[in-house]
């Protein structure tokens, strides 16, 4: 309830701010459609991927790599949260 | 310093023109790439156009006449040719075949095979399996419909499906006629098609398009009706509760049918009408049926009953089971109020409060299921219709996302190659539309497929060390001991100078990388 409530404060924050400003128009049709298919004829082919690596290996490697180059952040990101909490400890 | 904002400003800006430049390319490339809008997917369904069927709905009106076809829905690119299979006992002949959508004669053929049709244990006599097979690239079009016209001698129609195999057809050659009646089977009992042809329905009888399944339903409302000629229209008849249906004649037409629906008109299962001559059971869950008869005026004495003797049964027993569950529901109440004031039961009240504590506890902390991606969804749809074309790199990203996700290893490995053609000459095609299966052919040849493996083994090891090796490095750089490679990158800048004027004659960038590694730490 109490996260739920966090997310919810802070959406309806950003769209007071969003609502004051105009929409942003969307891209032309034809061009969304010419990006749509470039980027259809990527993802639809993902599974060539398969040929060269295993398909399960990407999909246990990528998230790793992903946290692995970012550990440094989450390891800050963790000490500093770990200092918010009020311990006695020295 | 300041150098190196320079650097990375331009080293910035450089980067997003080589973006820009990359997309510009991409978009390039796809106008000249004729890509056909197949879709994926394949919950095809086939229709006729009301006109060219017989009144009684079943039935393609005399020779002579051009009857359309239609086979809408979505197409899965990965089939060359579809083949839509007619139980049908006329004739249509492959020269006779016509289409505007049809480029030429030789993307439609019709084959008439000698197997009887046979579905739901029953024999639509004197039908055969007739198959007519069309080039999906050629003839859809962009409805994702495709139309095309054949000669018909009025034969009777009992079921036109679509087939739906893995494999791209070779629609010259043939297929092998077992597997044309199983595969029927199968569409008839699994089967997307004949669902979704069923949950569309045309209720408006006025409309001249007639989905073949649609036919002449016939509104029957009571749980013991007699057809009515008069009335074509589609209705649901509630049969909750009901065990059986029988029809209590034999004027049944070919091409009739009866489906069951859900509380929700979902639909259960269906079946030929044949079936329901002795006896059709309920099946659980069901609230609603369909029936047609088939001809009007051969089926206006048919007579669909319920099982009334059944149903009277079943009230009997709903209302003897709602008298039970009252008198189990007092006799629980009393145990349940002796069971909260004891200790040593499991509903001791102060158990229950505890219980409930941690409950609304862990309700104040964790979001209730559902919670995020329904935020998420709600609040992308907001983000795109405010931010535009801004929020459209985030969407590209989500969508990379789910491709990423949906990634399966046992997806064989297909190259899809499309109709190459000239815009605006699409009639003459460069490249014709083709597909490879590069996992069927490793797997065809134990050798290749060895090395293959040996390959990807290989592979797994690489990627596998050199996944240690940058956790290692992480690892030192955060906790120190790191003895990784540092870039350093220079820039120089030299001058000639006149001596005497000290006017610049000319100057020169240089510009290098290079690796050192950290010393010490």
């Amino acid at each position: 309830m109490i996260i739920e409530a966090l997310v919810n404060l802070v959406t309806n924050l950003l769209k007071v701010v969003f609502n004051l400003l105009p929409n942003v128009p969307q891209l032309p049709d034809s061009l969304l459609s010419s990006l749509d298919r470039v980027m259809n004829s990527i993802f639809d082919n993902l599974d060539l991927l398969g040929i060269f690596i295993r398909i399960d290996t990407i999909k246990i490697l990528v998230p790793l790599v992903v946290i692995a180059y970012n550990f440094e952040h989450i390891y800050h990101f963790a000490l500093w949260l770990i200092k918010k909490i009020p311990l006695s400890i020295d | 310093m300041k150098s190196f904002l320079n650097y990375a400003k331009n080293r910035f800006l450089y980067n997003l023109l080589r973006i820009l430049f990359f997309i510009g390319l991409g978009l390039l490339a796809s106008q000249f790439l004729f890509i056909q809008e197949v879709k994926a997917a394949s919950n095809l369904y086939v229709s006729l156009n009301g006109s060219d069927l017989n009144t009684q709905g079943y039935k393609l009106i005399s020779a002579n006449t051009w009857s359309v076809f239609q086979v809408s829905g979505l197409y899965d690119n990965s089939h060359s040719y579809y083949r839509m299979s007619v139980c049908y006992d006329g004739t249509i002949t492959q020269n006779s075949v016509s289409s505007t959508n049809v480029s030429s004669i030789s993307n439609l053929y019709i084959e008439k095979t000698s197997i009887p049709c046979s579905y739901y244990n029953s024999t639509y006599s004197g039908g055969t399996w007739t198959n007519i097979y069309f080039n999906a690239v050629d003839v859809i079009n962009s409805n994702n419909i495709a139309t095309f016209s054949v000669l018909s001698t009025g034969g009777s129609i009992g079921l036109i499906s679509m087939s739906s195999s893995s494999e791209p057809y070779d629609y010259m050659t043939g297929q092998d006629n077992t597997t044309i009646i199983d595969q029927n089977q199968s569409i008839i009992d699994g089967n997307q098609e004949i669902k979704d042809s069923i949950n569309n329905l045309d209720t408006d009888p006025d409309n001249l398009i007639k989905n073949i399944i649609k036919g002449s339903w016939y509104n029957l409302n009571s749980n013991s009706i007699e057809s009515d000629s008069s009335d074509s229209r589609t209705d649901y008849i509630p049969v909750h509760g009901l065990s059986s249906l029988t029809l209590l004649n034999n004027s049944v037409n070919y091409g009739s049918g009866y489906a069951f629906f859900d509380n929700n008109k979902n639909f259960i299962i269906g079946g030929h009408s044949d079936n329901i001559k002795s006896g059709v059971e309920v099946p659980s869950g069901a609230y609603y049926v369909i029936v047609n008869l088939g001809n009007p005026s051969t089926a206006q004495n048919s007579r669909l009953i319920a099982n009334s003797l059944a149903f009277e049964q079943q009230q009997t027993n709903d209302k003897l089971d709602q008298a039970e569950e009252t008198r189990k529901g007092i006799l629980g109440k009393i145990g349940d109020l002796i069971s909260y004031i004891n200790p040593l039961s499991e509903n001791f009240f102060v158990y229950k409060l505890i219980e409930l504590l941690l409950d609304a506890l862990k309700s104040l902390f964790i979001p209730k299921d559902g919670f995020f991606s329904e935020w998420f969804d709600e609040f992308m749809v907001y983000v795109e219709l405010k931010l535009g074309f801004l929020a459209t790199p985030f969407t590209l990203f989500i969508d990379f996302v789910e491709s990423y996700l949906n990634l399966s290893s046992s997806n064989d490995v297909i190259i899809n190659i499309p109709d190459i053609s000239v815009p605006n000459f699409e009639d003459n095609i460069l490249i014709h539309a083709t597909s490879f299966n590069w996992s069927e052919t490793l797997r065809s040849k134990d050798s290749l497929n060895s090395l293959w493996q040996l390959y990807l083994d290989f592979i797994d090891v690489f990627l596998m060390l050199n996944f240690i090796g940058l956790c290692e490095r992480v690892y030192n750089r955060i906790f120190g001991g790191d003895t990784s490679n540092y870039e350093y990158y220079t820039v120089e800048d030299s001058y000639t100078y006149d001596n005497s004027t000290g006017e610049v004659l000319s100057s020169r960038r240089n510009e290098r990388t290079t690796k050192k590694k950290r010393s010490g730490n």
